[in-house]
């Protein structure tokens, strides 16, 4: 299935979004590798977590096809 | 339980509209916390900063933020988004309470807690015309032990 991910703040030189390909059943760790391969291992990656409009997600959860995706670098709000 | 308001404005924050909204007969203090952009950050001459939002999560972050804190207390917090020149207000959080000490304590735990959770990403401008996203608190997932965490700026 193809996920599209949100990029913000300082992933935003990537464009606004990254369509990475996932096999069904593919868990938040799996997209966190694909992502990885498609940002050609930017070192920011290990410090983001992933989340949906609702709130982060856990790296075990399985990505849905239908659900948009984030990734969240470090806030630094205020 | 108070009813809060938690909004990101794309538009410059009404800060006394904020205190209007939270005070209400019961209320024996308010405090107004602004965040404003200023023109030094780590030695660096600071014109301008930008800032990037996830805002339906931000929305939502700080509506949580606000309802943690206690019952008597009523918040009302706007974060901006976008360029801000120095001196703007970038956030502004007014609490309403029927004592000053909750009140206070209220105020800094509502800060603390966007500096901490807030999905927003701050860039600085500065006069060389060079710009800078600056590092952060790392959000964590409820299992994500198993990824690197470098250790956490000064807040």
């Amino acid at each position: 299935m193809r996920v599209r991910v949100s990029m913000f703040g300082p992933l935003r030189k990537y464009g606004a979004e990254v369509t990475c390909e996932l096999e069904d059943g593919a868990t938040v760790r799996d997209l966190r590798s694909a992502l990885a391969e498609e940002l050609s291992d930017e070192p920011l990656l290990a410090r983001c977590v992933f989340a949906t409009a609702e709130a982060i997600v856990k790296e075990s959860s399985v990505v849905s096809s239908g659900v948009s995706y984030v990734v969240l670098p470090p806030v630094c709000g205020g | 339980m108070a009813a809060h308001h938690a909004k990101l404005s794309a538009e410059p924050i009404d800060v006394t509209a904020l205190m209007r909204a939270v005070v209400q007969p019961k209320d024996g203090a308010v405090i107004l916390f602004v965040g404003v952009v200023r023109n030094r950050n780590d030695g660096r001459d600071v014109v301008a900063v930008s800032y990037d939002a996830f805002v339906p999560l931000a929305e939502r972050t700080l509506a949580a933020i606000a309802a943690e804190t206690p019952a008597e207390v009523s918040v009302a917090v706007e974060h901006r988004t976008g360029r801000l020149a120095v001196g703007e207000a970038s956030v502004a959080i007014a609490v309403a309470a029927p004592h000053r000490v909750e009140a206070y304590e209220a105020s800094r735990y509502v800060i603390e807690q966007i500096k901490r959770r807030l999905p927003v990403w701050k860039q600085e401008h500065y006069v060389d015309g060079d710009s800078e996203w600056l590092d952060g608190c790392c959000l964590h997932s409820s299992d994500g032990s198993d990824h690197d965490h470098a250790p956490e700026p000064r807040l």
